[in-house]
């Protein structure tokens, strides 16, 4: 199963960089959010994938019945997934109010940090 | 931040790639496990991966370009701590993995941490070069001091590492020290554009030597810090017959110089193009103490750094010869006589 699911991992991440590539800045979010979820895959099938029951101890037992999935990809993903959620979030809040403020959401026209400029004045 | 979530994203797969591998993700173990696994193509693959993901964060050569892109927008105080701390956390990580993690195949990761670290040094200082407003300035030097820290790191010497540490704390303080006063030129002079300021050493030849001792020993002047840190850094490239390293470590010194001293020139010493002249007493007391405490402290430091620059060396030799020698550190994390444990994978 894992060389399926890699190579779905290559797709999402070329679809999220296709997408990052773009001027649009809500394209670029839709990029990020693939290639996020991309890195969450990847991490997944780090585990390996296996036919086993949840990493849970039964009552009565110090160590749960053999065999168990690897519960540490599980632990680093959820984390993963609920910062991501909110980076999605502040992005989105962000890119709300620069289209409030701005009027546009193309980068290229976004130049309040590096107006273009007219010729220098030569320094003395 | 775009950028900062791509290189969190490369950061976290490359993570989880390395538990897939050895089965754990502490530094300790993974230093020994790591020499046993028998793939050295997917060693030498995470090792690029990390190298890109902090690379990003620190802003080495081919992927600096958000640094002079950013820095000059925020508030001056935000860009001093920015300065002062994020970039070289992006360092501090890069010294970490490739101290304790992979050391396994050093020709390899080292030479591109070499290759980069001079196109480092190199174009940031040129970028500064053509530069010509105070903030942009400052923030093209921080990509080449950034060069400077790798540059330790990739020498791989205890006398290297030691000028890297040294580097770093050294840097930390001076570009601190110089966004805040770039900060302070602003509120005399109305701007950060060098052909429309000036005559701030006419205003306050106080904060004008304070820009002195930081921008100078970012140089590298003898009796300043950046003196000590280049010359153990120059002394380490030397000692492994490095001369094109350490012709290029010198080259950029010259080039620092260069742009530091336009910046002396533009802003304190010509007069201001408008014949208005600025006062630091027409600042509020107590604005005025609250800008020139802080610059004050630090260039201080800076003084302190440079004038007994002994025990400071000691320390970070000490910390080079800890992380090039890590089994204090094993024996610390998996407890004593465990640096016999192959991992559980």
């Amino acid at each position: 199963m894992e060389g399926p699911i890699a190579l779905v991992v290559g797709i999402l991440i070329a679809t999220g960089v296709y997408l990052m590539l773009a001027r649009d800045l809500l394209h670029y979010l839709f990029g990020l959010v693939l290639i996020s979820n991309a890195a969450n895959l990847a991490i997944f099938i780090t585990g390996r994938l296996t036919r086993a029951s949840p990493a849970l101890v039964p009552e009565g037992m110090d160590v749960p019945p053999l065999p168990v999935a690897n519960p540490l990809p599980q632990a680093l993903i959820l984390t993963a997934i609920v910062i991501g959620f909110g980076l999605l979030a502040f992005a989105l809040a962000l890119i709300a109010q620069a289209y409030k403020v701005l009027g546009t959401l193309d980068v290229d026209s976004m130049r309040i940090a590096e107006p273009v400029r007219p010729k220098r004045k030569k320094l003395p | 931040m775009a950028l900062n979530l791509v290189s969190t994203l490369l950061m976290l797969t490359s993570i989880g790639m390395i538990y897939g591998l050895t089965g754990t993700l502490n530094m300790a173990q993974l230093h020994i496990s790591l020499a046993t696994v028998d793939n050295p193509v997917a060693v030498s693959a995470l090792a690029v991966l990390f190298i890109s993901a902090f690379g990003i964060k620190a802003a080495i050569f081919p992927l600096f370009f958000w640094l002079p892109a950013s820095y000059h927008a925020p508030p001056v105080t935000v860009t001093a701590v920015f300065a002062g701390l994020l970039t070289k956390v992006g360092v501090y990580a890069l010294i970490r993995t490739f101290t304790l993690i992979f050391p396994t195949d050093l020709g390899f990761t080292h030479n591109i941490l070499l290759g980069t670290a001079l196109l480092t040094m190199l174009t940031g200082v040129l970028g500064a070069a053509a530069q010509y407003e105070f903030r942009k300035i400052l923030a093209f030097h921080i990509i080449s001091q950034i060069g400077f820290l790798v540059l330790g790191l990739a020498l791989n010497s205890p006398l290297a590492l030691a000028g890297s540490v040294f580097y770093m704390v050294h840097n930390i303080v001076a570009k601190t020290n110089l966004f805040l006063i770039s900060g302070t030129a602003q509120r005399l002079t109305g701007s950060y554009e060098l052909s429309e300021i000036g005559g701030i050493y006419q205003a306050s030849p106080l904060l004008s030597t304070f820009f002195f001792i930081a921008a100078f020993s970012l140089a590298g002047f003898p009796p300043l810090s950046g003196f000590w840190a280049k010359l153990l850094l120059l002394k380490a490239s030397l000692d492994q017959a490095a001369y094109l390293v350490a012709a290029v470590a010198l080259v950029t010194g010259a080039l620092t110089l260069y742009s530091m001293s336009k910046i002396w020139a533009e802003v304190f010493w010509k007069d201001h193009p408008k014949s208005y002249c600025c006062n630091l007493y027409e600042i509020p007391r107590n604005e005025r103490l609250q800008r020139l405490l802080p610059v004050a402290l630090l260039a201080l430091i800076t003084l302190g750094l440079g004038l007994v620059p002994e025990p400071f060396i000691d320390y970070s030799l000490d910390a080079a010869n800890e992380l090039l020698e890590p089994s204090g550190y094993l024996n610390a994390v998996l407890g004593q006589g465990s640096t016999q444990y192959t991992g559980n994978h």
